[in-house]
């Protein structure tokens, strides 16, 4: 019922223009897109909202390009990926070379409060210090409950490579969460 | 997921909260761009538009090979036109000029089609 009604709306919006129809695939996936861009830049709302909606604006314009070959979510996901590899490139190419500035781009000061425990606030550190593929791999592989496979369609990565990444970023986080008294394995 | 992954994933999911936002998706939905005219209707506008001066062409070529010679006259030797010849030629003008725009939208809707660059991602997965 779910994957017919995403159909008829997608249809809707490819033969009809309608963004009404657009407005209920949004409701649909903006949480996700939402949190994918909040993860990324380090808990910047502000930026993750902006980011997220320049992505579904693209959607939107490119809609037509969308052949139902993967899920629409899938192909969202590739377009939010590249929405944040664009806003990088054009962070360090308009922006001066230094690292605090690029930062600021980049979502380096979060919005949310300041955490009541050490080990939240270790776990968040632990991710921001991730290299940008290990922190895009374990976003797409364990917040958004992708498959290896449809994270190499969005990120272009290998699977092996992939798999690099997530075992890396495992391995970090787990040690930040180790960190933390509380963590029981 | 292994036991510990999903402690990972819990402790992701407490950290990077998102509530469901009304208003982001309204602002998004007033933000989206017009998606151009359709394909379909440039075809038809374009088929009529050509069709129409066909007939007139058709119907009236003498006329308006007289009205262009008028005008070539007026341009050329300050020879002033005949009134009978200028209305016919002001509205080939219009119809021509008419015809030209649709035209030029229409190649336009298709050079975008064709040669813009997209962003790659889009025709990738697909």
């Amino acid at each position: 019922m779910n994957r017919s009604n995403e159909i008829l709306w997608i249809s809707q919006v490819v033969l009809l223009n309608d963004k009404q129809a657009f407005g209920k695939l949004m409701q649909r996936y903006h949480c996700r897109v939402r949190r994918y861009f909040l993860v990324l830049t380090n808990g910047d709302r502000a930026l993750s909202d902006d980011l997220a909606q320049t992505a579904f604006i693209r959607a939107w314009q490119g809609m037509n390009g969308f052949k139902m070959l993967s899920s629409f979510s899938t192909w969202l996901y590739r377009i939010a990926y590249t929405t944040w590899c664009n806003h990088l490139s054009h962070a360090k190419n308009h922006l001066s070379l230094d690292d605090a500035a690029i930062a600021d781009a980049v979502g380096s000061v979060p919005d949310e409060p300041p955490p009541n425990d050490d080990r939240t606030e270790g776990l968040r550190k632990a991710v921001a210090s991730l290299a940008e593929a290990e922190r895009n791999c374990i976003t797409l592989f364990y917040l958004e409950e992708l498959s290896i496979k449809d994270i190499e369609k969005i990120t272009g990565y290998k699977q092996g490579t992939i798999k690099s990444h997530l075992s890396r970023g495992r391995k970090h986080l787990r040690q930040a969460l180790l960190n933390s008294d509380d963590y029981e394995t | 997921m292994k036991h510990n992954d999903k402690e990972l994933k819990k402790a992701l999911e407490n950290i990077y909260r998102v509530q469901p936002n009304e208003a982001f998706v309204c602002d998004t939905q007033q933000r989206l761009p017009s998606r151009g005219t359709k394909l379909i209707w440039l075809i038809l506008g374009n088929v009529v538009i050509w069709g129409i001066v066909a007939t007139l062409a058709y119907l009236y070529y003498f006329d308006i090979l007289l009205a262009i010679k008028e005008l070539l006259d007026m341009i050329y030797s300050d020879k002033i036109p005949n009134s009978d010849t200028f209305i016919p030629l002001a509205v080939c003008a219009i119809v021509l000029y008419t015809a030209f725009v649709h035209s030029v939208e229409f190649m336009e809707y298709f050079y975008r089609q064709l040669f813009e660059r997209r962003p790659d991602s889009i025709n990738k997965v697909n």
